[in-house]
């Protein structure tokens, strides 16, 4: 890998990796478990989601000029190293057409009434391949120049609704639905923290390794404080009824945005928190499914496998997703024994085989 | 020694280049008349044979690119007319007896060979042939008509020195040099074109231009293989990192201070014979939102002019774009008031949004390209036709609503803010691209088009610097300088990945009222 980005860069791609999607149905999901104490169940995921990423940056070596792929042929052997490296390229996929049914669903059904979802989802992965093509460089940078419009967008949703929210609402703190609250925590971390698995193919082309795992730390804590805050200001100001009923709880969340009688509607905030990490999280997986293959099939270059995959992402997009419902049916199961088995099995598998071969070695 | 034959002659001729070349002959009038065979006998190769002290000798120059007080005073007249020293002086040390004794001139060269001999001529120098020597001098003796330095046209300021850069290569040096008195403002000249023979300098800060950048440029102005540079864009297409963008790569001004700006950042001017545009690299993309003035105005009035630019750059690409999506896709977003008022303009209107939008905008281009190549004398006809077409005739007549004059109006009044006209261009094309996506996916294909945009422009390098350096990859210390212009006694550093040394440009202190403010 000759591409390198900076840790800070990496901070900001973890944090719109972790950000996309979930910010949108995060608030629902976790307020149908945990009730009133919905935002609590986000913190829980969050702390989950902290050990999880420890766990996934022990499968990285420290030699820096050891790529993820050859360490994971290194420790496990050729043969399993594919199959494993296999498993993580379904579970990039499913996560990849996941996010561009969702976005293409979100935008048909809230911001171009009767366009077609297929015709949405088409452009969407054509940038992403756009990007792809680029490199990780280029989607770094430019995840740095979208970064501070996101995080002043979230800064502004949370600030602007204050004034509609109700705090009774929340009330009582951690006093009913205990079980349930913690509970909720493990589809939640299923849909955030077990799908950024796939990005410790991107922390080996950090320069500074160390600092990577640092960032991908940081990156995850800033995302799930985000999470926590919107959860937190759709059950204050949307209710828990409100928040639970609404698919997209966080857009419903800007409509309630009024300022002077004249700012009225500005979803659109929403609408780009969303569409800036949803995308690059798009473009993200959709890279690393590329460089997995790059590895697999031992390509020289990974553009060259680029338009087929994003071909194939885009069909599966559009066919494999028959509606929202199915969507929700399909976090709460298929999704998650997919996520844990990638995203929690596997990295421990790897830890433990590194460590059962640094033992033999001494 | 006998004349060469024709055929020989003739062989020779065919056969004289860089590469193949035919040394002087002893015989003064085989070289004379050799030189005008090469030339063509063209009328103005000027060969005056004289007698210096019963010697045979000849002074041959271009008229027209030679300084003609210099030949005839201090050449001619010294030649012809005092050349009694030359008396004692053997055979043999002729040539360097004149060079010491007699030649009121700078800079004297000695020519060996035909094509080093054509060469010095064509590029204005004089010749001094004298029989019995195999050898020549070239006598820098350039001159001839050109402009004077005059103001600005292109880069206009309020404040700030309205000298420019002019067609000759000598004059722009000296503009620079005038401004940076440092021995370590190095000049390194290149020819370039091998029928043109076009003069390039590079000039850099040594020490503070980065070297690898250096070593770059140098390597892909060697690789340079073309016929003719007649103007500096013919550089800046030939070394560019990506041909096929809309955006510059390359900054260019013909403004000294702007370029003397860009060096003492530790950038690289190319400085080209005949043309007042010197080319700056690398160039980045906050360059061409900021004009050389920023600096000469107070601190906040040059941030407050600044985001003012970015804010033109916004809503000239994006203002058509926006008014199509907003009144295709998007009508909940628009407040009712404005809406019933936009719809009910646009209610006698024949076509949809985006042609109306495309017939306008593409009315514009042309008015304003009509304007530029038009004799000033027509102008005014030109303007007269371009406020009937996009004014109240155009919404009298039913074809556009008047909302679409003011979104086209005010787009052109945007692009006409940037300081550089590449910008203003590369915005001219994108805002079509745009006003297509908005047509098929409103704002969200708006969106789509700005992160393809910004990929693009991230994908982009200028000779190895990212393009939107210090935005991504972001560097606190630059943003002090890009869309704020902080005072400068807080600007301590140079750019940093421009200039990897030296970084340090200022040690002023923030200027304090005396005895502490009190």
């Amino acid at each position: 890998m000759t591409e390198k980005i900076s840790s800070k860069q990496f901070l900001v791609l973890v944090f719109m990796n972790l950000l996309g999607t979930s910010i949108v149905f995060i608030p629902s999901i976790a307020t149908s478990y945990g009730q009133e104490n919905g935002w609590i169940t986000v913190l829980i995921s969050t702390i989950i989601g902290m050990v999880l990423i420890l766990l996934f940056n022990a499968t990285v070596s420290n030699d820096d000029t050891l790529d993820f792929f050859s360490a994971i042929d290194q420790s496990v052997g050729k043969i399993i190293g594919n199959v494993i490296i296999g498993a993580l390229i379904i579970f990039a996929y499913y996560t990849g057409i996941a996010n561009i049914w969702a976005l293409s669903e979100f935008v048909g059904l809230q911001i171009l009434m009767g366009t077609p979802p297929a015709a949405i989802a088409l452009i969407s992965t054509m940038t992403s391949l756009i990007a792809v093509r680029y490199g990780i460089e280029v989607i770094a940078r430019s995840i740095e120049i979208f970064f501070p419009f996101t995080i002043l967008s979230l800064v502004l949703l949370a600030l602007l609704v204050w004034p509609e929210a109700r705090l009774e609402n929340i009330e009582p703190i951690m006093q009913l639905n205990k079980m349930s609250t913690v509970i909720g925590a493990i589809p939640l971390v299923g849909m955030t923290f077990l799908e950024v698995i796939t990005l410790v193919i991107i922390l080996s082309s950090v320069n500074n390794r160390k600092d990577g795992k640092r960032a991908f730390l940081y990156g995850g804590l800033l995302a799930g404080f985000c999470m926590m805050i919107v959860t937190f200001a759709s059950i204050a100001v949307l209710g828990v009824q409100g928040t639970v009923r609404h698919t997209y709880p966080i857009y419903v969340l800007g409509q309630n945005i009024r300022i002077a009688q004249f700012f009225e509607r500005i979803e659109v905030l929403v609408a780009f928190i969303w569409f800036f990490t949803i995308f690059f999280k798009i473009a993200t997986t959709n890279f690393i499914i590329v460089k997995a293959v790059q590895h697999l099939f031992k390509l020289k270059r990974h553009q060259s496998i680029s338009i087929p995959v994003s071909f194939l992402l885009w069909t599966g997009s559009v066919t494999s997703f028959p509606n929202v419902f199915y969507d929700f049916e399909a976090i709460n199961s298929t999704y998650l024994v997919l996520g844990f088995i990638v995203g929690f099995l596997i990295p421990l598998f790897i830890v433990v085989s590194k460590k059962i071969s640094q033992l033999r070695k001494t | 020694m006998r004349l060469r034959s024709r055929k020989q002659e003739k062989h020779i001729i065919e056969n004289i280049s860089d590469d193949h070349d035919v040394n002087l002959s002893e015989v003064l009038a085989e070289n004379i008349e050799l030189t005008s065979q090469m030339l063509g006998h063209s009328e103005d190769l000027v060969i005056r044979q004289f007698q210096l002290n019963d010697i045979k000798a000849a002074l041959m120059y271009i008229d027209g690119l030679i300084n003609q007080q210099t030949v005839y005073i201090d050449l001619l007249h010294e030649l012809m007319l005092d050349s009694s020293e030359l008396k004692r002086t053997n055979n043999k040390a002729i040539l360097p007896a004149i060079k010491a004794n007699l030649l009121s001139v700078g800079s004297v060269t000695e020519v060996n060979t035909i094509a080093s001999m054509l060469k010095a001529l064509l590029s204005g120098d004089s010749i001094l042939l004298v029989e019995q020597q195999i050898s020549g001098l070239a006598l820098n003796t350039k001159g001839g008509e050109s402009r004077g330095i005059e103001s600005v046209t292109t880069q206009e300021v309020v404040r700030g020195p309205k000298e420019a850069f002019t067609e000759r290569v000598a004059t722009n040096v000296s503009l620079i040099r005038r401004r940076i008195k440092d021995p370590n403002l190095w000049m390194k000249k290149y020819c370039i074109g091998e029928k043109t023979q076009t003069d390039v300098i590079v000039t850099y800060l040594n020490g503070v231009a980065n070297d690898d950048i250096v070593q770059e440029l140098d390597k892909r102005l060697n690789d340079i293989k073309i016929d003719a540079i007649l103007e500096g864009g013919y550089i800046e297409e030939l070394v560019q990192d990506d041909t096929y963008t809309p955006f510059p790569t390359v900054y260019n001004s013909e403004r000294p201070d702007a370029i003397s700006a860009g060096i003492l950042e530790g950038k690289i001017a190319i400085i080209v014979d005949g043309t007042p545009f010197v080319l700056l690299i690398p160039a980045l993309f906050v360059d061409f939102l900021q004009s050389s003035e920023d600096y000469y105005q107070r601190s906040d009035i040059a941030t407050l002019l600044r985001l003012l630019r970015t804010l033109a750059f916004f809503l000239a690409l994006l203002t058509p774009s926006l008014y199509i999506a907003l009144t295709i896709f998007h009508q909940e977003m628009v407040p009712t008031t404005l809406l019933i008022s936009l719809t009910a303009q646009r209610e006698g209107i024949p076509f949809p949004a985006l042609v109306e939008a495309l017939l306008m905008e593409v009315t514009f281009e042309l008015l304003r390209e009509a304007g530029i190549r038009l004799p000033s004398t027509v102008g005014s006809a030109i303007s007269i036709v371009g406020a009937l077409v996009l004014g109240q005739a155009a919404v009298d007549a039913g074809i556009v609503s008047a909302t679409m004059v003011i979104v086209v109006s005010l787009t052109a009044i945007c692009s006409f803010i940037f300081p550089s006209y590449n910008l203003a261009i590369s915005v001219r094309i994108l805002r079509f691209g745009f006003m297509f996506l908005a047509a098929s996916f409103g704002l969200y294909g708006i969106f789509t088009g700005m992160v393809f945009m910004v990929l693009h422009l991230n994908s982009l390098r200028s000779f190895g610097i990212p393009y939107l350096t210090p935005l991504a990859p972001f560097v606190w210390q630059g943003q002090k300088d890009v869309f704020v212009r902080a005072p400068l006694w807080k600007k301590r550093e140079r750019p940093h990945l421009i200039s990897q040394k030296n970084i340090v440009k200022n040690r002023t202190h923030a200027p304090e009222p005396p005895n502490g403010g009190r």
